[in-house]
Parts: C-alpha cells; sequence; structure tokens
C-alpha cells in the first residue's frame, strides 16, 4: 500500500508525514544518470522534525530497490546517497554541502524557505494550508537528473 | 424477357413457385444476413475502436494525471481531465483513490446531469449503463497503484452511424420486397392469366352453348394440362351433344313414323282401324246428337286371297294399294276410308240426306273395281262385296255398326259377289250362325267332332275298288253332319285348316294300315291338301311321319292339290312337290279345267293323276262342249302319261262316254256316296268275296 496523501494538513504531525510522502514520491518522478546500487539512499543533513517521519520510508521501495535511511552530518561523505534531505543548517554548513555536492547526481530536497533559489532541486513549503513545491530545474540539469515533466507541471518552477 | 420465358416454360407451377419462393425468400434472407453481419460488424468494429482509442487515451491520461494524484494536486488532476474536451465521444472523465474517494472529475458540459450517476456508478463500482463504453485504467507510480482513472464515452456517433447504415438496410429491403413482389405478381399472373382466360371461355360455352369452342394452350404447366383436359371435355360434349341431337332426331322420326304407323296403314297410306274407330265414334256421337246421319261401309275383296296365296304378298299389297287409290277416287274429301283388316276396308260417309245415297256410292264402287288392276305384267281382278249399315237408322253404337255391316257384307259375298247388301235385321241370324259354326270349329277337332268319309274310285276294265278320296265330315253336336264346303272356306280363312288336315292325313293313314291287314295292300287313298297346308315348312315331314306312323306303303297315299296352287311355281313349291314324289307318294290334281289352265306346268311338275272337275262330268255326253274338253283333257293326260280320275260320275252315260274316250277310273254316286269308313272296309271285303 502506498502512502496517501492528505488533502488537507490539519496538524502539523500530519504535516511532516506528507512531506516525507512527498520527498519519497519524488524518487519516482525522477531519473538518475547512472543506476543506483542495491539501495535508494535518502540521505538527511541538520535537524528537522522530519527525521522521524523518515522512519516511516525504511525498507519502503522504489525503482525497485529498497529505501535506505542515512543521517548524515556535514563531515561525512555524500556520494552514495541518491537523495539528500537539507535539514536546519547554518549557512556555513550549506554552502559546503552544497559546494561537495557541485554536480554529483543527488536529488536535494528542502523545506527550509528560500533554498531554492540558492541551488537546492526541491523546496517544499506551505501555501493555503496545502503543502506546495518549487523546483530548481537548472540545478537538477547540472546533476544531470531528469524531473519528470509531470512533476514541473505541479511546481511552482525556479530556474 | 427472361422470367417472362421461365413463367411460360413447360415446368410445373410447383416448380415455379419453388423456384420464384426459393429466390425471393433466399434474397430476402440474403440481404437480412447481410445487413445484419454489416451492421454488427460495424458495431463492434466501431465499438472496439471506440475502445482502443479510449484505452490509449485512459493511459495518457492516467499517466499524465499520477503526479497530480501523488501529489494531491486536484486542481491539477482536474486541468488534465479537462483536456479530454477536445475527445467528443469522452462525456465523463473520473478519477478514484485506491479507497475509492473521488480525487476529480470531468463532465462534458450538456452531459452535466448525468455526471452524478456516473459518480455514484464509480462509487459503487457497479460499471456502467445505458450502452455507452467505459474503460478503466490504473493510476501507476513506479508500480505503485495509486489510484484509477475511468472514462466514460457515449456511442452516439456510433449509433449515428447505425442509422444511416439501418436506413440503408431498410431501403434495401423494401427493394428486395419490391422486386419479391414483382416475381410473384409474375407468377400469380402467370397462373391466375390462363385461369381467367379459362373461366371466361367456360363462361362463353356456357352461353352461347357453343361446344365447338376450344380454350388455346398458353402453358404446359398444370394450367396448360387443365387447359386441355378442358378442351377434351368439350370435344366429349360436343360429340355427346351431337349424338344426343341426332338420338332425338332419331326419336322424333321414331315417334312420328310410330305415330303415323298408329294411325295409318303402311301398305295403303290409309288410315287404319284406329283412326277409323275415332272417326266412327265420333260420328255415332253426331248421330245420336244432332240426328246426323251416315253410312258405315264394309268392303271385302272377294278373291284377294287367292292373289295373296298365288302371286305372293308383294302383288297382293300392289292390289290393296291400287284398290285404296279407285276407292279414294270415288269418295269425297269428308268421307273416311280406312284399312281395317287383310282385304278388308271400310268407308263412312257422313251428313247422307237419305239411305239411298250410300247405295249408289257403293254401286260406283263396285262398278270402278270392277275393271282390271294390272299389277307388273299380272292383269288382276279383285270384286268386291259391300255390306252398308246405316247410323242412326241400323244402330248407333260403334261397334253395332261395324257388325252390322260386316253381316251384310258375307250377305253379299254370299248372294254372288262383287255386289252390296243394306244390312236387314233378317240377316242377323246368317251371320250368327257363321260365327257360332267359327267358333264351333275351333273346339271340333278337340272333341273329336270330326269324321272321315270314304268315296271309292273304281277301275271300268279292272272292274275293281282300287282306292278312294277321303273327305272330311263335320258331326257337329245338336244340329248334324256337315260337308266340306260349308266350313273348309271358314277353317280356311282362320287358319284352322292346317291342324285339320294334318288331322286328316293321319286318318287316312290309319286306315289304309287298316285295309292292308283286313283287305289287300293295292287299295290308295288321296287326301286332299288345301293351298294353306301346302305353305306349311314341314309339310314333307309331316307326311312322312304319318307314313312311317302308320307303316305303310308310300305310293298308297295319294295327296290332291288344286290347279291353283299349282301357279305358284317357285322353287320352294317345287322342291316339296319333288320332295313328296321322290318318296313314292302321288301327286293328283283336283277339280282339272276350272283353274287359271297353263298346260306348262302339267310337263314342269311332278304329277301323277289328274282329277276331270264334275262340272265336265255332269252334263255329259249331251253337252257338245263338255264332252270336247273332257275328250281333250283325257288325250292330252294320256298323251303326258298321266293317270286320269273322273269326279261326280252319276250315269251309265257317262260312264261309256268316259270309257269310249279312255278315261277308266271314275269316282261318283254311280258307284258310292262317300261312306264311313268301316262301310268303306265292307265294300271291299264284298268285292274281294265275289272275286273269290
Amino acid at each position: 500500500m502506498g502512502l496517501s496523501v492528505a488533502s488537507t494538513v490539519s496538524a502539523e504531525v500530519q504535516e511532516y508525514e506528507i512531506k516525507a510522502a512527498f520527498i519519497y514520491n519524488f524518487i519516482s518522478f525522477t531519473e538518475w544518470p547512472e543506476k543506483t546500487g542495491a539501495n535508494i539512499n535518502i540521505c538527511t543533513l541538520g535537524e528537522s522534525p522530519l527525521n522521524i517521519a523518515f522512519d516511516a520510508l525504511k525498507k519502503k521501495s522504489a525503482k525497485g530497490v529498497t529505501i535506505m535511511i542515512h543521517r548524515l552530518r556535514i563531515e561525512d561523505s555524500l556520494k552514495d546517497c541518491q537523495v539528500i534531505f537539507l535539514g536546519e543548517l547554518d549557512r556555513m554548513s550549506f554552502i559546503k554541502v552544497m559546494s561537495s555536492l557541485k554536480s554529483m547526481p543527488i536529488l536535494t530536497v528542502t523545506d527550509s524557505a528560500g533554498l531554492v533559489e540558492e541551488g537546492v532541486m526541491i523546496e517544499l513549503g506551505i501555501e493555503e494550508r496545502r503543502i506546495v513545491f518549487k523546483i530548481n530545474v537548472e540545478s537538477a540539469k547540472k546533476s544531470r537528473l531528469m524531473i519528470s515533466s509531470k512533476l514541473l507541471r505541479l511546481a511552482k518552477v525556479v530556474y | 424477357m427472361e422470367l417472362k420465358s421461365f413463367l411460360s416454360s413447360p415446368q410445373s407451377i410447383r416448380h415455379k413457385l419453388m423456384v420464384i419462393g426459393l429466390t425471393t425468400s433466399g434474397l430476402v434472407i440474403l440481404l437480412f444476413l447481410m445487413a445484419s453481419g454489416l451492421l454488427a460488424r460495424e458495431f463492434f468494429s466501431a465499438k472496439q475502436a471506440m475502445q482502443h482509442e479510449l484505452l490509449s487515451q485512459a493511459k495518457m491520461i492516467a499517466e499524465n494525471s499520477s503526479a497530480a494524484v501523488v501529489f494531491d494536486n486536484r486542481s491539477e488532476a482536474r486541468k488534465i481531465l479537462s483536456a479530454l474536451n477536445s475527445s467528443p465521444v469522452i462525456v465523463e472523465a473520473v478519477i478514484s483513490l485506491p479507497d475509492n474517494e473521488v480525487f476529480a472529475w470531468f463532465v462534458r458540459e450538456n452531459f452535466q446531469d448525468n455526471s452524478r450517476i456516473l459518480k455514484d456508478k464509480i462509487l459503487s463500482d457497479s460499471g456502467f449503463g445505458n450502452g455507452d463504453l467505459t474503460v478503466d485504467s490504473d493510476i501507476v507510480v513506479d508500480g505503485r497503484h495509486v489510484g484509477t482513472l475511468r472514462i466514460g464515452a457515449t456511442m452516439k456517433p456510433v449509433y449515428d452511424r447505425l442509422l444511416v447504415f439501418g436506413f440503408i438496410v431498410i431501403l434495401l429491403t423494401v427493394a428486395g420486397l419490391a422486386v419479391s413482389f414483382y416475381l410473384l405478381r409474375q407468377l400469380q399472373r402467370s397462373i391466375t392469366g390462363p385461369l381467367l382466360d379459362l373461366t371466361d371461355m367456360m363462361e362463353r360455352v356456357s352461353t352461347t352453348e357453343n361446344y365447338s369452342l376450344r380454350a388455346s394452350i398458353e402453358t404446359q404447366d398444370e394450367v396448360g394440362l387443365l387447359t386441355s383436359r378442358f378442351n377434351e371435355m368439350l370435344e366429349k360434349i360436343q360429340l355427346h351433344d351431337h349424338a344426343m341431337e341426332k338420338e332425338l332426331q332419331e326419336r322424333q322420326c321414331a315417334e312420328e313414323r310410330l305415330d303415323y304407323i298408329a294411325h295409318y296403314d303402311p301398305v295403303t297410306t290409309l288410315p287404319n282401324r284406329n283412326f277409323f274407330n275415332v272417326r266412327l265414334h265420333q260420328l255415332s256421337v253426331q248421330a245420336r246428337e244432332q240426328g246426323v246421319r251416315s253410312a258405315l261401309m264394309f268392303i271385302d275383296l272377294d278373291n284377294f286371297k287367292i292373289i295373296n296365296d298365288n302371286l305372293g304378298h308383294q302383288v297382293g299389297d300392289l292390289v290393296l294399294k291400287a284398290v285404296a287409290a279407285r276407292l279414294r277416287l270415288m269418295l269425297r274429301l269428308t268421307d273416311v276410308i280406312s284399312r281395317i283388316g287383310g282385304d278388308e276396308f271400310a268407308i263412312l260417309l257422313a251428313g247422307l240426306p237419305a239411305s239411298e245415297h250410300a247405295g249408289i256410292v257403293a254401286e260406283k264402287i263396285s262398278h270402278s273395281l270392277a275393271g282390271p288392276f294390272q299389277i307388273g305384267e299380272h292383269e288382276i281382278y279383285a270384286h268386291a262385296s259391300i255390306g252398308i249399315a246405316i247410323c242412326p237408322e241400323d244402330a248407333t253404337d260403334p261397334m253395332d255398326l261395324l257388325r252390322l255391316a260386316d253381316t251384310a257384307m258375307y250377305y253379299a259375298k254370299e248372294n254372288g259377289r262383287n255386289t252390296y247388301r243394306f244390312f236387314k235385321p233378317e240377316m242377323h241370324g246368317k251371320a250368327q250362325q257363321r260365327m257360332t259354326m267359327e267358333t264351333g270349329l275351333r273346339h271340333a277337332l278337340e272333341n273329336g267332332e270330326f269324321e272321315v268319309y270314304y268315296q271309292p274310285k273304281y277301275h271300268l276294265l279292272r272292274k275293281e275298288i282300287i282306292g278312294a278320296e277321303a273327305l272330311l265330315r263335320w258331326r257337329r253336336p245338336g244340329v248334324g253332319m256337315i260337308g266340306p264346303l260349308d266350313f273348309i272356306p271358314i277353317a280356311e280363312e282362320t287358319g284352322l285348316i292346317v291342324a285339320i288336315g294334318e288331322w286328316v292325313l293321319n286318318q287316312a293313314c290309319e286306315q289304309i294300315a287298316f285295309l292292308n291287314t283286313r283287305t289287300r295292300t293295292s287299295i290308295h287313298i288321296a287326301v286332299n291338301l288345301s293351298g294353306r297346308q301346302f305353305k306349311e315348312e314341314n309339310l314333307v315331314e309331316q307326311v312322312h311321319s304319318a307314313i312311317i306312323k302308320a307303316g305303310i306303303f308310300p305310293h298308297q297315299l295319294e295327296l290332291e292339290i288344286t290347279e291353283s296352287t299349282l301357279v305358284d311355281t317357285s322353287p320352294a313349291t317345287l322342291a316339296k312337290l319333288e320332295a313328296l314324289r321322290e318318296m313314292g307318294i302321288n301327286i293328283s290334281i283336283d277339280d282339272f279345267g276350272t283353274g287359271y289352265s297353263s298346260m306348262s306346268y302339267l310337263k314342269k311338275m311332278p304329277i301323277s293323276t289328274l282329277k276331270i272337275d264334275r262340272e265336265f262330268i255332269k252334263d255329259l255326253p249331251g253337252d257338245t262342249d263338255d264332252a270336247a274338253i273332257t275328250s281333250a283333257i283325257i288325250a292330252m293326260a294320256r298323251s303326258l302319261n298321266l293317270d286320269i280320275v273322273a269326279e261326280g260320275v252319276e250315269t251309265q252315260q257317262q260312264v261309256d262316254f268316259l270309257r269310249a274316250h279312255g278315261c277308266e277310273v271314275i269316282q261318283g254316286y254311280l258307284i258310292s256316296p262317300p261312306v264311313p269308313a268301316k262301310q268303306f272296309c265292307e265294300m271291299l271285303k264284298i268285292e274281294q268275296q265275289q272275286f273269290a
């Protein structure tokens, strides 16, 4: 049974659950340039209430492989990650991560406002009690990630 | 035209019906099959194409909407669904989530009302109604089922197309029906046409009764057969009709002829007795009621029997015809003349002022009949005796009148013939006498009242009796002995003579046999044979059986016939005579010299003896004429080598004359009158004793 998405956000818990589900679904609409390994690794950086919600994604599969959740620190290598969720990071850490990522084929996702303009590929936000997202197509292209047009239709596209 | 030639072909109607029926029904079935096949094919292919189209559309939409579903973007989902607006057959689309929650839907504007139904149906997941088409497509994201898209399409365009198609089918069916109708009507015409023609013909035949009409045969099928049978029937009716007509004509002819025969005598063409009786009855009524006087004349030809017997019936008939013609000339148109019997005529003279007038008419008739009739080579005299009865003086009853006239006629006959007599009351007795004699005669034979007498014949040289002539006597009870002259003519008239003659013949033969045992066997007895007897077919057999029965020598029997019998020199007569002669029987001519003497027959006929008539002997030897005749007869007989017998010899002078001229056998009172058999036998015995 897949994740169902609530139509409205009625509680905070629900908000994070939905956000986790969103992230999970982003995997489905994204193409990586080379074949992923045995797992799809979702890595988190920085603190976020979402981190708990990610637990729900453990052992789920996407693109035929199992999803693994990894909580990383800034100094950890990011190269085995397919998805990186950026939580609350200080500015320095953010810049360091972004630079280390450079053009690595890793989907970057955040729910911190304004980061999409700074190169994060997908930024989740709330609008009229609904969860919406912005996509930086430029960043994705640089990282050789193909984001489905279907997804793009739903997003506020940022170049 | 092919159809026309088929319908008039010699195929049976059964065959035609079958061919046309099968053709039309086949046509319709073919049309139906084709139409329904095409329709079904059209429908299914259209449906399939549509389904295919819908499915690919649904897949596209499902694909496109998967993100919207996953990311809970309903407005985007609606937007994607609204793209279906460009496909005119799709009327609605619904995206539902796995928990059956409706996520987004699309409804074509003019189908708004039905959307609820569709939505409800999707909610209950019980399929789609109204024959419209629905397709489902799963919305899958990365192998995960996240929702379902259901698209509902209207098949109205398909139906519209099918409607057009159906319309074409109907058109084709109508065309097929029209063809069938045409074919069947042609068939019906080909059957009913000739039938109607036939009906017309029958009506014409029955109204005109013209059975020579014939119906023309146009087809060779059952109707043609019917027509030809009808013609055959007409032919038969025509033949039958002809036959009937012919039969009717023949019957009419026969009836006319019967009617003629019933009222007219075919020989003389005079009215016959029936007609005469009717007229007589009318006159008798007139006489009684109005006192009109009429005369009834009864005419009998005096010697017609002799003419008939000797010259044959054909000559006799011609004589009757000639007599009738002469009688007719003597009479007024109002008088009725009729032939009422063999040689008897009757005349009715109506409305006489006096009875004497009848006498004048009778006189005229007598006079007219006195002249000879020339019938072929024969010159014939047919004198008549006429009896007259006057109505109402003598009688008024028709039967009485006839009887009285008949009586008067007999009276005329007895009074010298060729004359007429009015009826007088005193005639009654004589006529009655004759009547009673006739009835008495009928019973005489069975009552044994006849007796044969024998008058001896004497041989002058041998001075002995050599035989006798058998003579019939009638011992009539209460009257006494009656001589042959008084009853033989009546016996001849009534035909009784045949039976009587046979009886005499047998009696004579028995007598000869008796004499043979008692006296001598040289005695021969002569029996008179009447002309009537001679006409009998079995005369020779009769004579033969009489001889055999009695057991006598044939030469002992002698048959005496009159000259008139011999006038008929027909082969049949000659054959009988020769047969008798061959048997050994002697034949003598009786009363020789009185008849129609033609000497030539004497040579031709196988006769042995001539008997000179007593008329010539009577006045011998004084009468020179008789003497000359007698001597001539005797001379002739001698020259012809015939025996000769003189009859009625009563005196010695006669004997002397006869003996002088060479006649040796005599018969007469001088020797003996006719005597009973017993006495004749005695005479012979006495003679024998004398000689002895």
